[in-house]
């Protein structure tokens, strides 16, 4: 269990999120997920937020040739729908039906 | 001779443990039952219901179970040395005890859910998530072991591949399961990233449960389960209160 301190300013900074942080749209679905902070941090960025969104940055494509900026966006995976790989198709004990 | 066993993982003092056998039994008579035990060895002791296995694995037994990397390799270890002299069971249905069935001969309709999906395991809340701000991907990210494990067992065209998938429930072809269960690099690290991650990458399709997901929740605890039911719930994780759902 965290300190009583840190348990407050969690709080805290979860209120700051709920209040003054910026929405993130997920790039894959256009959905939205969440509300984040971002706080420049040696040379990082702190994310503060986005609890409950499982996303990955990535810089977007542009269609037009810009030098001086460029847009950091967040995407979900699709949900796994991986095919079967031989090693699983060539063992012995093939299941049967149900 | 069922060709279906369902191992319930409880800790759960033993008249309790008992009769969520007996309760599970009466629920799928078709399939058999096995209690894995991972509580204190005098309760394992006083379990009247059989099968039953102990799992003395100090892995399974954490307190903080994400810092700790919980493990569940074990328990699948003894599992599969449990069932390796009956090539009879050809579906693994795993379950922790405080997920319940709502629905008669949960194992069957799991089995067909996993013919249907053209599936060798299924889950509950199956995502990916490598290179996601997932704090489980990250906090093994930062562990060379893990991806070094990954690596070293994947015949998958892309070894990143990681998955997330609650540990509460899973349902397997046997083969899967005996490959996974045979991985002893795996105890390290937490079961709810390496369990389905190493199905994955050793060939195995892995399939989300998604209609059930809802319904399957990392934490709760959920009461009014004819509601749930009724919103299409087969089963309802997690339920603490024995009485609803031990006869």
């Amino acid at each position: 269990m965290a300190p009583p301190l840190h348990r407050a300013a969690k709080a805290l900074l979860r209120s700051l999120v709920a209040i003054a942080g910026a929405k993130v749209t997920d790039q894959r679905t256009g959905l939205p997920a969440g509300k984040a902070l971002f706080i420049p941090w040696r040379g990082k960025l702190l994310v503060i937020g986005l609890e409950n969104a499982r996303v990955s940055p990535a810089f977007l494509p542009q269609p037009h040739l810009t030098y001086w900026h460029q847009d950091l966006g967040f995407s979900s995976h699709p949900e796994p729908d991986f095919p079967h790989e031989p090693p699983a198709h060539r063992h012995p004990d093939t299941p049967p039906s149900p | 001779m069922n060709h279906r066993l369902t191992a319930i993982l409880t800790h759960l003092p033993a008249p309790e443990s008992d009769r969520l056998a007996a309760s599970w039994q009466a629920s799928c008579p078709d399939s058999d039952i096995l209690l894995v035990y991972g509580g204190a060895p005098s309760e394992f002791n006083a379990l009247k219901s059989s099968p039953k296995i102990f799992v003395n694995d100090p892995r399974l037994r954490t307190r903080d179970h994400q810092r700790e990397r919980q493990s569940y390799q074990g328990v699948f270890h003894a599992i599969s040395a449990f069932i390796a002299p009956s090539p009879h069971y050809q579906f693994i249905h795993f379950t922790e005890f405080d997920c319940v069935p709502l629905t008669d001969n949960l194992p069957l309709w799991l089995a067909n859910r996993l013919e249907s999906e053209n599936a060798d395991v299924l889950g509950c809340r199956l995502s990916r998530i490598d290179g996601t701000n997932h704090p489980h991907f990250l906090y093994h990210a930062a562990d060379p072991a893990f991806l070094s494990l990954i690596h070293a067992n994947s015949s998958r065209s892309n070894p990143s591949v990681v998955l997330s998938m609650l540990g509460c429930i899973s349902f397997w072809k046997r083969h899967a399961f005996d490959a996974v269960a045979r991985i002893p690099d795996a105890s390290p690290f937490y079961l709810e990233l390496v369990i389905p991650t190493l199905a994955h990458h050793l060939g195995f399709r892995v399939r989300n449960l998604t209609d059930q997901s809802p319904f399957v929740q990392p934490s709760g605890p959920l009461k009014d389960l004819a509601a749930l039911h009724q919103a299409g719930a087969v089963m309802a994780h997690p339920v603490k209160d024995p009485s609803l759902h031990l006869p």
